[in-house]
């Protein structure tokens, strides 16, 4: 009972990075039907490219509002613009071949991402600058939280708030729903389906430019391999809840959040001291295949009906 | 000589909240080509996958000769002699002719892992031997001339009749066949009635989903009708034909 | 008459290609040694371990179509096995004879506890849960070294023997006619020959019932089952497979190399066979033999010349070696896939 809800608390606040995640994995492969695999170094550069603009930003006097804005957005729309050129290169070329191609190209564009990013920005691991105090409070006297985590959360909050508002309540929104449900029949209602692909990754590349810069917050540290593993467990997450799912991609998110943090606190109680906090990412990837195995559709379903 | 080679009791699917097949009770002798129709989205198809494992039912059995074959697997019930056809062809279409019917054969290989890795006499024995039985199915069928292209390359009449023989090629007792008429002209018609009357005059039963009404009347000693999931009408085909309900649900009300 | 003539011929011609080919392949170390150093006739070696494990993941991804991206794991299984039943990690030192069908079943068995669940998933989602298995043996084989150590952790097993036969061990040097001959040159015989049993064990499956049942599974599962054909064992037949061809490349790697840690079992290695095969064409066995050939040799080409071409236009590196054959690496997956997918060289159109 000790770290319980510590442990909940750094489960929600990560958990709410993978969701931001996750959603971009899901929206993509709402839509298109393939793992975006790249998805994973968008985040990466958007953190890369949020902490070089930070550092460019210390030499002025800006007050520390604008800079923040400046950060978001900066980092935002430069990966806008990499998703957008990616989807252009690299997949819509393969969207009628085999589900492997644009797998294997999807691959590629990582390989060369995490490889430029490392001439770009060099192996060292970059300490993200603290913009504010971070202050620690008492929950009840139960649990910690910092400032940096209440931000994570807010920050995550709005924008999924933002998100279901778009999907859900704009034309773009529609028109994305409509096209994930069945492409030929959007065509078929005049939608420009080509937009909507552009407009779907760059929505996922912002929510990834935002987790980016909150997961290189949260964790203080900046690194060209940041992306890898973080993109694994949010396609986990994604795949949790329901791939294709948006609901799904937030709910996946948080659990799997909460299933890591626990289960690293605890994990060395449960198996004796045979495996410590070191074997945390198998967590993610154990709880990858339990849910394939169990229930390939998620937790919230994903719909998926073929006619023999 | 009135056993059943097929017997369908108070079957039911729903898939979601529609109900497709709604308590289908069915029965196809030995022997005979019978002929099952109906609209499109009557559940025909649906049928077929049940009765050939793909889909489980939500309630009601399925007997083969008399014994229990619901909820089995399709590779299951293919072993115990249910072959079927698929109303879009789906043959193997990077594979030969010769190929697509010998795969058809893989279980009655006797053949095992050290025998093919150390390409054993038994394996060479078998090979040959199923080799010369695909030959002898394939102009049987009348396709021998096409044995080695490949399937993708043949005319569209002839791809049907490629399904039906790697069908064949399983050995069944009842072949289970899924609009083969589709898309075919007069000519092609009347050799796929031919070629099936053949098939069954040979031993093998018939179970057939058809459009073509004419076929139908030709071909079938006993038609099933299905509409909207429940049968509305059974019999010998100059009966169904002059059916009502039969019409009405054709041409509707 | 003439009909009895011509075969004999036929044969004839046959064992004189074969008897060319046996001798080439057999002067084959010293031309490259004499040609282009001892380094290159190491990554040959190398090249040669490549290409069991390609081969074996055609076997899954090329004959049955089944996407796996964690592939590099049976090859650390293999490897690992190896490690620790030749070296003084727990002063076992079994003879190659004995450890050679072990790694073969061992990650055969793995091979099988990954597939009986997951190989009725359907393609994106067996390629990422392959993936996950292949990072959680990673991560095992890196972790393991407490509180039992098993397999020495981030380290790595290091002094693991080298192939004995009898008392002769591949790390010896000896001398013939005025040549050296060193491990490099006993390897290569043995992965030669172990490269030919495999393609030749390859050739014999894919023309089989079993080999057709798997290209009729990648084709149409659907309709391979109402054919019959009991897909998930099948499947799980060509996974079993696979993983053992990649387990006996470990444990050949394993003694070659004298060494052994986690960072050689990394994702990029699974891609880097995965793109073997589907450069070499998916389920064609010459072409994914060609398929590694291009993936070890250019890159380490690349890696040769990279540093000096650059001096010598820009005056200074801008681009280290190893960063540019990734690049390029990248670069190549996108180019194959959009211009060339099925590969350099196509499996014959029947």
């Amino acid at each position: 009972m000790d770290i319980f809800f510590q442990q909940i608390i750094n489960g929600l606040v990560i958990g709410s990075v993978y969701a931001l995640v996750a959603l971009g994995y899901t929206m993509v492969y709402g839509i298109l039907g393939i793992i975006n695999f790249a998805h994973g170094e968008v985040v990466m550069i958007g953190a890369m490219i949020a902490l070089s603009i930070i550092l460019f930003l210390f030499q002025f006097d800006i007050p520390i509002y604008l800079s923040l804005a400046l950060v978001f957005f900066g980092a935002i729309i430069f990966c806008s613009l990499l998703a957008f050129c990616i989807e252009k290169v690299a997949y819509k070329p393969l969207r009628n071949a085999p589900r492997l191609a644009p797998l294997i190209t999807a691959i590629g564009v990582s390989i060369l991402l995490q490889n430029i990013a490392m001439l770009i920005w060099g192996r060292q691991y970059y300490s993200f600058p603290q913009i504010f105090n971070n202050d620690t409070y008492q929950i009840f006297g139960i649990a910690n939280i910092t400032t940096i985590q209440i931000i994570i959360i807010l920050i995550s909050l709005v924008t999924m708030f933002f998100l279901f508002y778009f999907i859900n309540k704009t034309q773009y929104g529609m028109a994305m729903r409509a096209t994930s449900e069945d492409k030929n029949a959007a065509k078929l209602m005049g939608i420009e389906i080509n937009n909507v692909i552009s407009i779907t990754f760059i929505v996922g590349a912002s929510l990834a430019a935002v987790a980016g810069i909150l997961i290189a917050a949260n964790y203080g540290i900046a690194h060209y391999s940041m992306g890898f593993m973080l993109g694994l467990k949010a396609f986990t997450a994604a795949v949790l809840g329901g791939i294709g799912n948006i609901v799904g991609a937030v709910i996946g998110g948080l659990l799997l959040g909460l299933i890591e943090s626990l289960g690293a606190g605890y994990i060395e109680k449960l198996t004796f001291g045979f495996m410590g906090s070191n074997y945390q990412d198998v967590i993610a990837f154990l709880v990858l295949v339990l849910v394939l195995v169990i229930k390939p559709n998620g937790l919230v379903g994903e719909k998926s009906s073929t006619k023999v | 000589m009135s056993k059943n080679i097929l017997e369908i009791k108070n079957l039911s699917i729903m898939f979601g909240g529609i109900v497709a097949l709604d308590d289908v009770n069915m029965v196809t002798k030995k022997g005979t080509i019978h002929g099952l129709i109906g609209p499109n989205g009557a559940g025909k198809t649906t049928l077929f996958n049940i009765m050939t494992g793909i889909y489980k039912p939500t309630s009601g059995n399925v007997y083969l000769n008399e014994k229990e074959i619901t909820g089995f697997t399709p590779n299951k019930i293919a072993n115990l002699g249910i072959a079927r056809t698929f109303q879009n062809i789906r043959l193997f279409n990077s594979m030969s002719v010769l190929e697509n019917v010998l795969v058809a054969m893989h279980n009655s290989m006797n053949v095992n892992l050290i025998d093919i890795i150390f390409k054993t006499k038994k394996f060479k024995k078998e090979e040959k031997s199923k080799r010369e039985k695909a030959e002898k199915l394939l102009e049987y069928t009348g396709l021998v001339k096409y044995i080695n292209n490949s399937a993708s390359s043949l005319p569209y009449g002839d791809q049907r009749r490629l399904e039906i023989a790697r069908a064949l090629a399983t050995n069944p007792s009842l072949l289970v066949i899924d609009e083969p008429a589709a898309g075919m002209n007069h000519k092609e018609t009347s050799d796929l009635k031919n070629f099936l009357d053949k098939i069954n005059s040979d031993g093998t039963s018939i179970l057939i989903i058809e459009h073509d009404v004419k076929l139908i009347m030709n071909l079938c000693s006993f038609v099933t009708v299905l509409d909207f999931g429940k049968i509305i009408c059974e019999g010998v085909p100059e009966m169904v034909k002059q059916n009502k309900q039969v019409i009405e649900a054709y041409l509707g009300a | 008459m003439i009909s009895k003539i011509l075969p004999f011929h036929k044969k004839l011609k046959f064992i004189h290609g074969l008897f060319l080919v046996i001798i080439a392949l057999t002067l084959l170390p010293f031309v490259i040694e004499e040609s282009f150093g001892r380094s290159w006739l190491r990554i040959f070696d190398y090249t040669l371990i490549y290409v069991l494990l390609a081969l074996g993941l055609n076997i899954v991804v090329g004959f049955a179509g089944l996407l796996d991206l964690g592939y590099i794991a049976f090859f650390a299984v293999g490897a690992y096995s190896w490690a620790i039943l030749a070296s003084p990690q727990f002063d076992i030192h079994l003879s190659f004879l004995v450890i050679l069908p072990i790694s073969f079943f061992i990650a055969g068995f793995f091979g099988v506890l990954l597939g009986a669940p997951t190989l009725r998933l359907r393609g994106d989602y067996l390629a990422i849960v392959t993936l996950g298995f292949g990072e959680i043996i990673r991560i095992f084989l890196n972790n393991l070294d407490h509180p039992v150590n098993v397999t020495n952790g981030p380290v790595g097993i290091n002094m693991i023997d080298p192939v004995m036969i009898g008392t002769f061990s591949f790390n010896n040097k000896i001398v013939i006619f005025g040549i050296q001959l060193t491990n490099l040159h006993f390897y290569y015989y043995l992965l030669v020959i172990c490269v030919i049993l495999v393609i030749i064990i390859c050739q014999r499956l894919e023309n089989s019932s079993i080999g057709r049942a798997w290209v009729a599974i990648r084709e149409d599962e659907v309709a391979a089952e109402a054919m019959g054909i009991n897909t998930r064992n099948v499947k799980l037949l060509a996974f079993a497979m696979g993983a053992s061809f990649g387990g006996v490349s470990g444990a050949i790697f394993s003694s070659f190399q004298g060494f052994v840690s986690p960072e050689s079992f990394i994702l990029i290695e699974s891609i880097m066979v995965l793109c073997m095969v589907v450069l070499g064409g998916m389920g064609h066995i010459y072409g994914v033999v060609l398929g590694a050939f291009i993936l070890v040799i250019l890159p380490e080409i690349i890696r040769s010349v990279a540093a000096p071409i650059q001096e010598s236009i820009f005056g200074v590196v801008l681009i280290d070696p190893e960063s540019l054959r990734m690049i390029l690496f990248g670069l190549a997956l996108i180019l194959v896939m959009l211009y060339r997918p099925t590969g350099l060289w196509n499996k014959k159109n029947v």
